[in-house]
């Protein structure tokens, strides 16, 4: 074969290859998805695929020269000629959606339009354009689908586009959720945002313009954006009940190749969750402050806490009285007291309520007109409810065995009243006004004697907590040697305390770089010291701090008027230094609630006062401050034991009785039919006690007002009284002390032999131990060593004076060992009423005598 | 020889020549002597039918680009007569081969009258491409072309050809014979 031949044989191969793959490319377009056409000007095909023909039902074949326009609708060739017209040699590529009807078809079909020019690379100036067409239809209907799925979600689904407006296709519940219809084609700052961007942080807006600006980035800047966009809006609405709707919204990005077309927007309505929330939180913070409280009145010392109780139960009821009246010295007053009781007792938010409100109360910038009273009035309100809260939640702590615990409780209390005052019981003056006596005894709060070093604690945790807000290093050293007291007097003692260690921390001790610069050391001290003598307790409380500046006192007390300017150059060192302890004097700068505001040192001086003591103050300027203050320790005192004569007991009784009626505005009609058979004998009790139970049970069965009938008489050994109720009376709650220790009352009586009946229309007290020459027969007087013979004389004739009257049978003898049914004598100063105890000398007692006589000696020793 | 020293009759008779043939051609392919040769040199498009044939015979003396415009539907009638089975039944490539083959024969037999004639030239192989490939053909106003259009047709089916002359050396033309002789049948071999 020639070399043509073989160039030829090649060609032809190549050649046939080259027209398999043109027609295999041909092939390709015809397949086509979607439709595909090339139209010259005139709008005849030249070219179309399978799928034109068979959209219009056009055999393939003849589809050439086939006019474009008449296989759609005039309209739809309109719009497709108008877009052919638009493109007028440009490059770029139309693209728009149009649905084509078919003629006998009843749906028309969504198709989207690429629409561009056709080059045929000829010199000729004709137009060819191509064209093509995506179904796009079944996406529609699926769109429609979801869109009508989306439209029964009550959810608001938008999204932005890549020109970061809001797209047409939303659901329905969107227009509803943001009450707008005109969504398409806005943006988000008019419309979801543009009440939150009225007036919003530097961080929401940043958050909306980053929602927009991820729109064409890259998605990883989507995703690293995403946190600041915002993720809660409230959306206010006109006309809707709450006046609009929080509105949550959550993001999802729509990426091609990596970039963020469009971002898909979740609104969702979350004001009821929202709503529940912030009520759970509310709850949840009162549980908080409920579950606080109950730890503070667990953290509180148990011991003291019943203390703090009554004290601010005290204080808070008198509030609504003060307020009433406009006292404001006297509210400050009370409200120091619950701010200090609160404040030892760990009750916080009573505290910082008591503090606020007496820097209100204070403030001079406030005129004092009804406005402040309204507020002061709803303040107190607020103390009065924090106190109930914390009443209530004590009350449910507190162990609650029925009323006898409370009794027993009480009636101990009550019992150690009785304890602590007996020294006062046996003065004279008890007999001339025992409801007083009475009152004061039943307003005591202390129930427990403990050590002092208990306060320790308290002191340190507080003097701590107050360096470190003022950022200042404090040691404090106790030196008391674990002196007893009783609980008042402790409880006083450490409001005190507290009340001037606060007070050297604030106001003594330096900075810890002053203190350097001084020469001091950086931490500073103060050492509280106390010693005990004779039933008194010395303390002292010493600062090595900045002391008290004379010109500082000097200068507030001219200013706050205490003291005249001229007063002044008369006035000693150590009266100058008391000016501190004068109500209304500060010489802080800054008021706060750690410092004092000369409201503090007056109370503390009042409470020692109270105690039966005294503070004073000595300063050094530059050294250091140091308080002296001496109180009672209030220990226990003896027992007493007596023999009274039955008549002199009686009038006493009597008289007691007559000022409870006075008291209590009861009209008494005392019977006198008895009055002989207590005329004679003696009784022996402990009898400032006996005569106090008696009363006390009586003031609780007399009612204010009323009009009672009292008849009594002796029957056996027994002392009776019987009321009658004639009228009833009411009786106010003023009366109350009255009510609680009646069950101590009864018992006391019943160890004394005797007993309580009550009806509404009358009551019967009896009592016993009435003795006579029956039950102790051939008793011999005797008397206590170291007395005088002629002192023994007097005594022996004053006895003898009154043998009758004690219905005794007795005989005086100097010498009582050798004899036994001893009445000792004690004590027979003329000036001083006789004081006669029944004892036993080392001999044997008649067997019943010694029994009956023990008996009552130790039911009165149990008291 | 530039374009201006063509002559026009030249061309007329060497487009005549190419007429001839292809109606002549045409009969002897399709088997059927009632196919007539119909003017339609009006007729302007930018594509003519949906498929398009295409030969070459080209040499020094002339090129000739035979292009024949048809459709599968009027191949299949066309060629059913050759196939002896109904046109439904004729496949694509059959349709398509038998105007193949009609273009094979008609560049064969011009290329035989002139080799006749001393006149040497080369046919392509024949090729069927997209009638929509038309567009790509340019036209070129010259002297030295011709284009012709005619439809080869009986009982209204038929193909339409157009087909381009570029004489290039008119003297190798001047005594060229464009009759055709009377041939004895021949079977057709398709390819």
């Amino acid at each position: 074969m020639s070399n043509i031949n073989q160039d030829l044989q090649a060609t032809h191969k190549i050649l046939t290859i080259i027209e398999q793959s043109k027609s295999n490319n041909d092939e390709l377009l015809d397949h086509l998805p979607g439709i595909f056409c090339i139209i010259d000007e005139e709008a005849k095909i030249l070219r179309g695929n399978l799928e034109l023909s068979n959209i219009f039902n056009i055999d393939l074949e003849d589809l050439i020269e086939k006019d474009f326009s008449t296989i759609f609708s005039k309209e739809i060739w309109k719009i497709f000629k108008g877009k052919i017209d638009a493109l007028d040699g440009k490059s770029d590529e139309l693209q728009f959606e149009l649905e084509i009807h078919k003629e006998g078809d009843d749906e028309s079909k969504s198709f989207y339009w690429y629409i561009s020019n056709f080059s045929s690379g000829k010199e000729n100036k004709k137009k060819f354009y191509s064209i093509v067409g995506e179904d796009i239809s079944e996406l529609r209907k699926k769109e429609k689908q979801l869109m009508e799925i989306f439209s029964s979600i009550p959810l608001g689904i938008l999204t932005i586009g890549p020109n970061k407006k809001i797209e047409p296709q939303y659901s329905q519940f969107t227009e509803y959720l943001l009450d707008n219809k005109e969504l398409q084609g806005k943006d988000l700052e008019s419309t979801i945002f543009k009440e939150t961007l009225e007036d919003c942080e530097p961080e929401v807006r940043e958050g909306v313009n980053n929602i927009i600006g991820s729109i064409g980035e890259n998605d990883l800047i989507f995703e690293s954006l995403k946190s600041t966009f915002p993720s809660k809006i409230w959306y206010p609405i006109k006309d809707n009940l709450d006046g609009g709707r929080w509105i949550g919204l959550t993001y999802q990005p729509v990426v091609y190749s990596g970039v963020v077309k469009r971002i898909l927007v979740i609104c969702e309505d979350r004001t009821k969750i929202i709503q529940s929330e912030e009520a759970l939180k509310d709850s949840q913070m009162l549980e908080d402050k409920s579950i606080a409280r109950i730890l503070q009145i667990k953290k509180s010392d148990q011991s003291m806490l019943p203390l703090f109780m009554k004290e601010i139960e005290e204080l808070v009821s008198r509030l609504s009285a003060l307020h009433k009246e406009e006292d404001s010295k006297e509210i400050c007053n009370v409200l120091h007291g619950v701010k200090g009781n609160a404040r030892v007792a760990g009750f916080d938010f009573l505290t910082s309520l008591s503090h606020e409100l007496e820097t209100y109360v204070l403030d001079k910038n406030k005129s004092e007109n009804e406005s402040k009273w309204k507020d002061i009035g709803d303040r107190v309100h607020d103390i009065k409810e924090e106190w109930k809260e914390i009443n209530s939640l004590y009350r449910s702590l507190s162990p609650s065995d029925g009323d006898q615990a409370d009794n027993e409780k009480v009636d101990s209390d009550v019992a150690e009243l009785f304890e602590r005052y007996s020294k006062m019981l046996n003065e004279s003056s008890f007999s001339e006004d025992p409801i007083k006596t009475e009152r004061m005894m039943l307003a005591i709060k202390s129930i427990n004697f403990s050590s002092i070093d208990d306060l320790n604690e308290t002191i340190l945790h507080k003097a701590e907590k107050t360096a470190e807000k003022l950022s200042k290093k404090v040691e404090v050293k106790f030196d008391w040697n674990s002196i007893i007291l009783e609980d008042y007097t402790k409880s006083s003692l450490s409001e005190s305390l507290l009340h001037l260690v606060t007070n050297a921390i604030s106001h003594g001790v330096e900075a810890p770089d002053k203190r350097t610069q001084l020469g001091k050391k950086e931490v500073g001290q103060i050492n509280i010291k106390a010693r005990e003598k004779d039933g008194m307790i010395f303390l002292d409380v010493h600062d090595d701090g900045a002391g008290i500046s004379f010109s500082s006192i000097v200068r507030t007390a001219v200013k706050r008027k205490i003291i005249t300017l001229e007063k002044v150059t008369q006035i000693s060192r150590s009266e100058l230094l008391k000016l501190v302890f004068e109500p209304g004097f500060s010489t802080a700068q800054e008021l706060t609630e750690i410092s004092g505001r000369g409201v503090g040192m007056d109370v503390v001086a009042e409470r020692v006062k109270e105690l039966g003591g005294d503070i004073t103050l000595d300063t050094k300027e530059g050294k250091g401050t140091r308080f002296s203050m001496s109180m009672r320790t209030g220990k226990k005192t003896e027992v007493n034991r007596n023999v009274v004569s039955l008549s002199r007991f009686k009038n006493l009784l009597e008289k007691n009785i007559q000022s409870l009626g006075k008291e209590k505005s009861v009209e008494l009609d005392f019977e006198k039919s008895g009055d002989a058979t207590l005329s004679k004998g003696m009784i022996f009790c402990d009898m400032p006690r006996l005569t106090l139970a008696v009363t006390t049970y009586l003031g609780s069965y007399l009612k204010e007002g009323g009009s009672y009938k009292l008849h009594s008489f002796r029957e056996g050994n027994q002392f009776n009284i019987h009321v009658q109720c004639i009228k009833e009376g009411d009786d106010q709650s003023k009366w109350a002390e009255f009510s609680k220790p009646l069950s101590f009352c009864l018992d006391y009586l019943k160890k004394h032999g005797g007993n309580v009946s009550i009806t509404s229309e009358k009551m019967e007290i009896s009592f016993g131990h009435i003795l006579g020459k029956t039950d102790i027969p051939d008793l011999h007087v005797a008397f206590e060593k170291g007395i005088s013979e002629d002192d023994a004389k007097i005594t022996v004739e004053r006895i003898l004076s009154i043998k009758d009257e004690l219905d005794l049978s007795l005989e005086i003898d100097l010498k009582p060992d050798r004899y036994t049914n001893l009445l000792v004598v004690s004590n027979p100063s003329e000036s001083k009423d006789l004081s006669l105890t029944l004892g036993a000398s080392k001999a044997s007692l008649q067997k019943e005598l010694r029994k009956k006589v023990e008996s009552i000696v130790s039911a009165i020793d149990r008291f | 020889m530039t374009e201006a020293q063509i002559d026009p009759e030249c061309l007329k008779r060497m487009r005549d020549l190419v007429r001839n043939v292809s109606i002549d051609r045409f009969k002897r392919a399709a088997q059927n002597e009632n196919y007539i040769l119909l003017e339609t040199s009006q007729l302007k498009r930018d594509v003519y039918d949906h498929w398009m044939a295409l030969i070459l015979v080209s040499g020094k003396a002339l090129r000739i680009t035979l292009k024949v415009h048809f459709n599968i539907k009027s191949s299949r009638k066309m060629a059913s007569p050759i196939y002896g089975i109904n046109p439904e039944k004729l496949e694509i490539r059959q349709a398509k081969d038998f105007i193949k083959e009609f273009c094979n024969l008609s560049a064969g037999y011009i290329k035989k009258i002139f080799e006749d004639q001393s006149i040497d030239v080369g046919i392509s192989l024949p090729l069927v491409i997209r009638g929509f490939d038309e567009v790509f053909f340019e036209r070129q106003d010259k002297e030295s072309i011709i284009e012709d259009k005619f439809r080869i047709e009986s009982g209204g089916v038929g193909v339409l050809c157009t087909n381009i002359v570029e004489v290039f050396n008119q003297s190798l033309l001047n005594d060229v014979d464009i009759n055709i002789e009377e041939e004895e049948e021949e079977e057709i071999d398709f390819l």
